[in-house]
């Protein structure tokens, strides 16, 4: 639970962070100071020993791996309020994101219903056809979805003759395939 | 010791070697204070000062144990670099 309190906490962590590198530059103002440098040119010397505090102090902030949590918060903040400033705007946005979603899913419901998948029953990827010949006459028989050691079963007990068999999309209008 | 302090006991040991940005020091003590490796309490200075003290923690004493050599061999592979 270590990380829920770092995370809870982190501002009184960040504060703290300032205020030690306010500390640190201070220090260093009043050493140079003390050595007879004129405080304004003490500040600028601290600050360029120290270097970018802005960058550093944020780069001291990322070591904690919040980083990526407020900048999604700041951008969601930041989204939320460029909404309400403009009310208009958020509801034309609304209305073409519901428009875009819907006619989508209408358009994709059409094209599965009619292209992709037009058979009334299941597995319509899975359909075999065989051709068996019985009397001398070959006809082809009608789909199966069942396994092929079953049709070999079926042609050894019946006076048929198994061709051949064959992987096969039924055509459209053909809704009624063999169960057996 | 704290971070100004630490800063300037680097500096000098190091006889000026080491001179990096003074402020690179905090995100790398942010991170062995993420780590528990030291712990940090506001405290007065020797010259009167409220400052940050960070203390080695028993985590932090084992970890220097297993870092040492190993940034040791770092450090001496970089002078036979440099000397070469």
């Amino acid at each position: 639970m270590m990380w829920l309190r770092q995370l809870l906490f982190r501002r009184r962590l960040y504060s703290e962070l300032s205020a030690e590198i306010q500390e640190h530059l201070e220090e260093r103002v009043d050493e140079l100071v003390e050595n007879g440098t004129p405080r304004e040119e003490a500040v600028y010397a601290a600050r360029r020993e120290f270097g970018n505090v802005a960058r550093i102090e944020e780069r001291s902030r990322e070591v904690w791996g919040w980083a990526w949590l407020e900048n999604l918060i700041a951008d969601l903040l930041f989204a939320l309020r460029q909404l309400r400033r403009d009310p208009g705007l958020a509801f034309a946005v609304c209305l073409s994101l519901a428009l875009g979603i819907g006619a989508t899913t209408v358009i994709f419901s059409v094209v599965y219903a009619v292209l992709i998948n037009p058979y009334p029953y299941k597995g319509a990827d899975r359909m075999y056809t065989s051709r068996v010949r019985q009397d001398g006459v070959s006809q082809r028989s009608a789909l199966f979805q069942f396994s092929i050691p079953r049709v070999f079963r079926m042609t050894k007990f019946w006076t048929v003759q198994l061709r051949w068999i064959k992987r096969a999309w039924p055509k459209r209008g053909e809704t009624c395939p063999s169960r057996s | 010791m704290h971070g100004y302090a630490l800063a300037k006991h680097i500096k000098q040991s190091s006889d000026c070697l080491l001179q990096i940005e003074e402020g690179s020091l905090y995100p790398a003590l942010q991170r062995m204070l993420r780590e528990g490796w030291v712990k940090a309490e506001w405290g007065v200075s020797a010259t009167n000062r409220r400052v940050r003290v960070y203390q080695l923690t028993k985590a932090g004493e084992s970890a220097s144990r297993v870092k040492s050599p190993r940034l040791n061999g770092c450090l001496k592979a970089s002078l036979m670099f440099l000397l070469r």
